[in-house]
């Protein structure tokens, strides 16, 4: 039962008992099926406690829900998987024999066959790219202050009421699903202490004795009850983080701001910051996006900004990781004291904090429909999906479109060459559009049958969701005990199906410079454009140069092409958010992109904006690589032209400034921050580095092994990023000057 | 009104309070052998060709209504500077981007439409408008016309200016400017001379001049190694802040060498290299 070599915990990488578990309740009803194969697992797994630690749990992503839908369900991710597991010579061929039989009859239970489920129609269009689904399961932030307040003995206490009440069969096995992950999960931190007990009753090497005294009381206790200390609450958090998919630990600085306060009064400062320290680096050690939001206003105007949130911002400064991927919640009026130490942290080359707007996302969730505290109470996850804590589920990165294809298709009735087939509807021939509205109106008509066909693809992907319950999620989000539903069911306060929308900054570009070139100027015909778009620029070098070069691009403040940028989003925005999610709420955009701009790009060929076929298409709500050259504030005008009033998922921008620029032009810097916030930004990410050192990190990387650059909301270190995604941050221009 | 302006730049955070745009007016009556814009030397717009860039396709040759442009034997894209009347033609026509113009007639409300773009900057950083050149009193109409429009629309003003003009052309400008960047590029008259090609004794008269109006100054000093790096520089403009109140600061501008590159590119006799 426990295990003393980090790499027996790899074992269980498939989730091995997971599966058994789910095998063995397969017939049974959905939440039982899932809660006892959680069950199952957290009881089975093996426990292992890392000498010299005060928070435990190193369950890797054995237990994550992530794996267990992405590894399971994803196709591509779960193959990987599979064949590293066949490969593996941690497992005997008797266990690989029973996982594989394992694997064979959960797969109708799973997303692989998604695709077969679509029709024709829809088939075509997810095959184009041009909209479709990520298959993903969306980030979420369970109710961590209800957890904190009520302890698993109370949740307990909840579900077992509600299911003597239960009125129906259904209702009774949907709670008792969930019993039984709660049951497992208050075993499974149990089980710590008594790792730990067994560790110190027989004085094993390089554990010190107090950190167990500590651990063993801490795990009794709140595998039950509701913690009081600041140590407690933290080791309470990272086991239901664990288990809720190391998402996002939501407003930190709100939701442990009692326990850290309390504690004041009776342990020293040094000694809570090394508590936190040690939470941190349990994240950075189990990696993952690990999103943390600071800062904010509360409803009532005042600031949420407390001495926690100096800690952490000095902690994670301190530390210098690459996580938690934190956030900071501010607006262009906030403490010139926040500004001086976000900046500091971020002139140490961090890439992190990212800063976002209250003023305009608070009022953007109101008037989607969010009560007036929940929308103050917004934190984010992911990647920098706005996310309502304990209460939502936003399906977030569920959907994804490739608004440049769209132009695409536009530009060749309906046909994608690529794939040699006619993928979405007929919308007229290149010869028919005499006028730059006729192509705009043909444009308009592909991007509304894409959303169409995107909308009930991720319908389809959602709803396919409600027989696996993700009892943690379900557990603890609001909605879900009181309406006897799973998070897929819709049991959520709020919901919401979120996409990416992905190229609305290219094809600004490509039909800016197609109206300039064609009917503008007359330089060339729309047939001879498409002509040299057909052989990617293929005897046409001129033409190209031309377009890339010369014509005018979003980023630098240019009216014109930037007017489209903002008419071509809101368009998409509005339309898409017309469409009802299949499990209450809308379809809503966002343009958080993480890597989809460079996974789009093998689907997505030549276009008028002088990009060859395949090459990386612009990121998040930024300009296009290399087309911003007029500077930062150019770029932030340009930004902040697209509109914020309707439903987005935030909306990001990368600015990457010079170390040296950044550090000594403090006051200068915030005040651009505080212009991009009081133009309505959204949201603002920072790099600080040169592109030399960049360039240096790229031959060397064994010097650069600490540079964090941040990509689309998320970091990472950048010599642990492929070398295509190396030059995309290379190229992204560097406001230099 | 028109001027000749080489470059509007956005962002600028070393010209000056704040951020801020500032706008390069082509034309200088001196010649610094270590100028960093020698682009902006004459005041009429130049053919600027980079031949790293150039693939010699000579497109440029057959547009050319002054037949400027012709490649040797070797395959050496020539120039004929005297002929060329920067009219742009082979610009449209060169996909390389090896030439462009410097130097554009610009009116002062297309100047300060660009500049009002980032208003919103320079009111939450205090920053604003600098005129830089060349020298902004080498078109003192324009210089003043853009100044009078700034000031119509509220924004902090600077001029950096070598202080070697005709005082008249200053003093018109200076109820419109908040702040001057005053160049002092050597203090010995007789090596001013020889570096610049202008006459110390009047930048000093200007200067006082200026001091008398009580407009705020930032004495600027470029750095050019074994050259005006002498301690009697430095003794001098210490001695002018002390006996004027309002000179605020001296900024010490460290040399680079990029004007070796726009020397060659503009078609002048290539800059000797001060860093070696």
């Amino acid at each position: 039962m426990f295990c003393f070599k980090e790499n027996e915990l790899r074992k269980n990488k498939i989730s091995w008992f997971f599966l058994e578990g789910f095998v063995h309740m397969i017939d049974e009803n959905p939440s039982v099926r899932e809660g006892y194969a959680r069950y199952n697992m957290y009881t089975k797994l093996p426990i292992y406690i890392n000498p010299n630690e005060k928070i435990v749990g190193n369950m890797n992503w054995a237990l994550s829900n992530e794996l267990i839908y992405n590894n399971v369900a994803n196709q591509e991710i779960n193959e990987y998987n599979l064949n590293l597991f066949r490969e593996s010579e941690d497992f005997t061929r008797t266990e690989k024999a029973v996982v594989e039989g394992y694997i064979r009859k959960i797969k109708p239970y799973t997303l692989n066959d998604i695709e077969d489920r679509l029709s024709p129609d829809e088939q075509k269009i997810s095959r184009s790219s041009a909209g479709g689904s990520n298959h993903f399961n969306g980030h979420m932030i369970v109710d961590y202050d209800k957890i904190l307040k009520i302890g698993l003995g109370g949740y307990r206490e909840l579900l077992e009421n509600y299911m003597k009440e239960s009125e129906t069969e259904r209702d009774y096995h949907f709670y008792n699903g969930l019993l039984y992950a709660l049951k497992g999960l208050q075993e499974y931190i149990y089980k710590h202490a008594e790792m730990a007990q067994y560790l110190l009753d027989n004085k094993v090497e390089g554990y010190n004795q107090e950190d167990l005294e500590m651990i063993i009381y801490n795990c009794k206790k709140i595998s039950n009850e509701a913690p009081e200390s600041f140590i407690e609450a933290l080791q309470l958090f990272w086991f239901i983080f664990m288990a809720a998919d190391y998402d996002s630990y939501g407003r930190f600085d709100k939701t442990m701001y009692s326990f850290y306060m309390n504690d004041r009064k009776h342990i020293s400062d040094e000694v809570l910051e090394s508590y936190l320290k040690y939470f941190l680096n349990k994240g950075e050690q189990n990696r993952g996006i690990l999103n943390m939001t600071i800062g904010g206003t509360e409803c009532d105007g005042s600031s949420s900004v407390n001495e926690l949130t100096w800690l952490i911002l000095k902690a994670v400064s301190d530390l210098g990781y690459k996580s938690p991927n934190l956030c900071v919640r501010i607006d262009a009026d906030s403490d010139q004291k926040l500004y001086e130490r976000v900046h500091y942290n971020l002139s140490k080359g961090q890439a992190i904090p990212a800063l976002y707007n209250d003023k305009i996302i608070i009022p953007m969730l109101i008037a989607m429909g969010i009560e007036k505290e929940d929308a103050y109470n917004y934190s984010l996850a992911g990647c920098s999906q706005v996310i309502i804590p304990g209460k939502s589920n936003f399906c977030c990165d569920v959907g994804v479109y490739n608004v440049l294809k769209i132009l695409e298709l536009t530009l060749h009735d309906g046909y994608d060459k690529r794939i040699d087939e006619q993928v979405s509807i007929h919308t007229g021939k290149i010869e028919d559009f005499d006028t730059f509205d006729k192509l705009y109106k043909a444009y308009d008509e592909q991007m509304m049958y894409v959303i169409e066909k995107g909308v009930s693809i991720n319908n389809k992907d959602v709803l396919f969701r409600k027989d696996m319950p993700s009892s943690i999620r379900t557990l603890f989000t609001e909605g879900c005990i009181e309406n006897a539903k799973a998070i897929f069911e819709g049991g959520a306060v709020y919901n919401a199906v979120q996409s990416e929308v992905i190229g609305l900054t290219n094809t600004a570009n490509a039909l800016y410079a197609i109206k300039k070139m064609v009917y503008d100027d007359k330089k060339i015909t729309l047939k001879e454009l498409v002509s040299a778009l057909d052989c990617n620029f293929k005897g046409y070098e001129e033409l190209q140069s031309t377009l890339k070069n010369k014509v005018d691009k979003f980023g630098n403040d240019c009216e014109e092409v930037d007017s489209i940028r903002a008419n071509i989003g809101k368009r998409f925005y509005e339309y898409l958010s017309e469409f009802d999610g299949p499990i209450g709420g809308k379809h809503w955009a966002g343009e958080v992109i993480f890597q989809s701009h460079m996974n789009l790009a093998p689907f997505t060929l030549a276009s008028a904006d002088g990009r060859f076929d395949y090459e990386p298409l612009a990121d998040s709500a930024g300009a296009a690589q290399g087309t911003d050259v007029n500077g930062p504030t150019a770029l932030i005008k340009s930004v902040t032209k697209i509109p914020y009033t309707y439903p987005t998922i935030s909306r990001n921008l990368n600015l990457k400034f010079p170390k040296d620029l950044f550090r000594e032009e403090k006051d200068k810097i915030i005040a651009l921050f505080r212009a991009y916030f009081k133009l309505e930004g959204c949201q603002l990410q920072i790099n600080v580095v040169d592109k030399e050192e960049l360039l240096k990190a790229q031959q060397n990387p064994e010097n650069y092994k600490n540079l964090v650059v941040r990509i689309g909301g998320y970091n990472d270190y950048f010599v642990e990023i492929p070398k295509e995604m190396q030059d995309e941050v290379i190229s992204r221009t560097g406001q230099n000057i | 009104m028109k001027g000749i302006v080489f470059n509007i730049q956005k962002f600028c955070v070393n010209d000056g309070p704040g951020i801020r745009t500032t706008v390069f007016l082509k034309g200088c009556p001196l010649r610094c052998k270590w100028c960093h814009n020698p682009e902006s030397y004459i005041k009429n717009p130049q053919l600027c060709y980079e031949d790293f860039k150039c693939v010699k396709c000579g497109k440029c040759v057959s547009v050319c209504p002054q037949k400027c442009h012709w490649f040797d034997e070797n395959g050496v894209h020539h120039i004929d500077r005297e002929k060329c009347i920067a009219c742009g033609k082979c610009v449209s026509e060169c996909m390389a981007q090896a030439l462009k113009i410097t130097g554009k007639s610009m009116t002062a409300e297309e100047v300060i439409e660009k500049v009002l773009q980032d208003k919103i900057f320079y009111e939450t950083s205090g920053g604003g408008l600098t005129i830089s050149g060349g020298e902004p009193f080498f078109q003192p109409d324009f210089t003043l016309e853009l100044l009078k429009l700034a000031k119509r629309e509220k924004i902090h003003t600077c001029v950096e200016t070598s202080g070697c003009v005709d005082f008249k052309n200053i003093s018109k400008c200076l109820p419109y400017i908040d702040l001057l960047l005053w160049d002092i590029k050597e203090t010995d008259p007789i090596l001013h001379k020889e570096y610049t090609g202008g006459d110390f004794n009047l930048v000093l008269e200007n200067l006082k001049k200026v001091c008398d109006k009580k407009i705020p100054i930032i004495l600027r000093r470029p750095i050019i190694p074994k050259h005006n790096d002498r301690i009697e520089n430095e003794n001098f403009i210490e001695n002018l802040i002390k006996t004027n109140d309002n000179i605020i600061s001296v900024q010490k501008m460290p040399y680079h060498n990029l004007g070796i590159h726009k020397s060659v590119s503009h078609g002048m006799k290539k800059q000797k290299d001060y860093s070696i």
